[in-house]
């Protein structure tokens, strides 16, 4: 009885408090930007501890129904466990490499790229050495905006991310993959730097996370970094970029 | 003193007791299963987890804060204030109440109780929609992010302000010509606005009364929120947004896909113009500006939340105007400019 009238008349309250405490707790240990952009850090933590204070009090209040009267709604019952599924007992983590090919790498694209690429040339206008300094993010736009293949061969790149295979050819081809964040991980966008590596599946997996060095080249037809040195390494602490 | 699943009840203003211990029991579970739990889980199935509980976490502080701000407005204002400043007359009124969000900035989420927190103060169930479906749009934090995004292209930024200030001004005359608003509002909401009307002249003291609020809105609103985090995170894992995205370049396709994308991606306005710039260069510009007005009025995460308030035929026709409205301005923007 005193279960289900808690539940019914405190499944608001509840909720909050389980995602409130998630939330800090994500924050205080580095990985609230696995789910949502750096720029609310702040606002969500101030605004979860006013919640929780509140949470305090309201728990401390009676609520209008008796507890000899409270029917247990299942709906208010499924919601805490999802809750308590989802935000206290999984371990976070970053999206994987299904949802990366299922919303399309480099699907989308912004300008930025092309002005750092100027500063790039204006740099460095007698070698391709300052394209290193090209950000993953950079590199995806570039591929996204310019259909000249010419323009990339034999330069050179130098980046990192999880492996997103490619699904048109699986076996020889993939992506080393980010996913760029405008709000929370529900808009995260992936984006990527194709490779060609024959049986790639045979020294690395999906989802595996990998730096890359290695210089663009036309094979088969389609531009990709061309057998890339490649290190496996850690997944980084903010797995995303902004 | 009363008491309530067994436990002594103590007054608002002393320590609250059990609130602590089950928020320390929850963080003590939280940090401990972070030692000794780990659970493989399918790969969709963690996709979904995470998708799902990134859209709680990134709203849920706007909903505590527009619930704050609606206890603020219930308890705390004084009755009249606001209808002291606001136009007699119910169309200029309704313009006024459509820049209402210059002034209380919160996002579509936080909006919602906010909106439930202005009926009960005396607002028209029209008004409190003009207001609702504005807000998100006519407010400063969502004209600099746009602005920011696009500021080489103001065809987006005015056509936006124009689409949101249109389809909240047409939606509130729509259903202006109501005069009960039991035809509008679910039931549980309007007990809910006598049950207030009829304790204010109570000897509660103000802060239980709006502990009582904060505990009846949190009841309403954040079950909502969660329904409307699953069901989108559960339709991201399951619909390709490729799809969606390899209509981009056609005039009038690209507008209802850019639509869809608005719908199940349920992205807060204040940011989302930094998300559809992404699309600048791969959709037409009307498609940008409709899911730039579509996005932050109707989403799945929105419809669940507008549900704890309005009824059904509320949100069918909100949904309609919405889609008339910002399809035909992104038609505008793609043949005329």
């Amino acid at each position: 009885m005193r279960f289900k009238y808690i539940v019914e008349n405190y499944k608001g309250v509840i909720l909050i408090a389980i995602t409130s405490i998630a939330t800090i707790w994500l924050g205080a240990t580095n990985q609230l930007g696995l789910y949502i952009h750096p720029r609310y850090f702040g606002f969500s933590l101030v605004a979860c501890t006013i919640g929780l204070v509140a949470v305090a009090y309201a728990l401390s209040i009676p609520a209008h129904k008796k507890p000899e009267k409270t029917k247990l709604n299942y709906a208010s019952l499924f919601l805490i466990i999802f809750a308590f599924v989802s935000l206290v007992l999984i371990k976070p983590t970053t999206l994987s490499s299904d949802i990366a090919n299922q919303r399309g790498i480099n699907s989308a694209s912004t300008t930025e790229a092309l002005s750092k690429l100027a500063e790039v040339d204006i740099v460095s206008p007698f070698g391709d050495s300052s394209y290193t300094q090209l950000t993953i993010k950079d590199w995806a736009n570039l591929l996204a905006q310019t259909s000249d293949q010419a323009f990339f061969v034999n330069k050179k790149a130098i980046v990192s991310g999880f492996i997103t295979q490619d699904e048109s050819d699986p076996d020889n081809r993939f992506f080393v993959s980010r996913f760029v964040l405008s709000c929370c991980a529900v808009d995260a966008r992936p984006i990527g730097v194709p490779l060609y590596l024959s049986n790639w599946k045979d020294k690395y997996q999906t989802d595996q996370w990998i730096a890359v060095e290695g210089e663009f080249s036309v094979v088969e037809g389609k531009l990709s970094l061309n057998n890339p040195k490649i290190e496996s390494i850690d997944k980084p602490r903010n797995p995303y970029v902004y | 003193m009363k008491t309530v699943y067994g436990q002594k009840l103590r007054g608002s203003s002393r320590i609250p007791f059990f609130g602590i211990v089950l928020i320390a029991l929850i963080a003590l579970m939280r940090i401990v299963s972070d030692q000794i739990v780990n659970l493989s889980l399918p790969t969709r199935l963690q996709d979904f987890f995470i998708l799902s509980s990134s859209i709680i976490i990134e709203a849920l502080p706007f909903v505590i804060l527009g619930i704050l701000l609606s206890v603020i407005v219930q308890i705390w204002l004084p009755s009249d204030l606001l209808f002291k400043i606001l136009p007699k007359h119910t169309a200029p009124r309704r313009i006024a109440l459509s820049f209402l969000g210059i002034f209380l900035p919160v996002c579509e989420c936080g909006n919602v109780p906010l909106a439930r927190g202005l009926m009960i103060k005396g607002l028209t169930v029209s008004e409190s929609l003009t207001f609702l479906l504005a807000a998100p749009i006519l407010n400063p934090i969502t004209i600099i992010t746009t602005q920011q995004a696009f500021g080489s292209d103001s065809t987006i930024l005015i056509a936006r302000l124009l689409g949101g200030f249109m389809i909240a001004n047409i939606v509130g005359w729509v259903f202006s010509g109501y005069k009960k608003s039991s035809e509008l509002l679910t039931p549980e909401f309007e007990a809910s606005c006598k049950v207030d009307h009829n304790e204010t002249g109570h000897q509660h003291g103000k802060l239980k009364r709006s502990i009582e609020v904060f505990i009846r809105e949190a009841n309403v609103i954040v079950p909502a929120l969660f329904v409307g985090g699953i069901i989108a995170g559960l339709v991201q894992v399951i619909i390709p947004r490729s799809i969606l995205v390899e209509l981009g370049s056609d005039p009038v396709l690209s507008i209802f896909a850019m639509m869809g994308l608005a719908f199940i991606v349920s992205i807060c306005a204040n940011v989302d113009a930094f998300f559809a710039l992404a699309f600048y260069n791969t959709f037409t510009t009307g498609s940008i500006v409709t899911f730039l007005v579509f996005g932050p009025i109707v989403d799945i995460k929105m419809l669940s939340l507008m549900r704890t308030t309005y009824k059904k035929r509320v949100l069918v026709t909100i949904t309609f105007v919405t889609v008339l409205v910002s399809a035909s301005l992104g038609l505008a923007v793609n043949y005329a400019f």
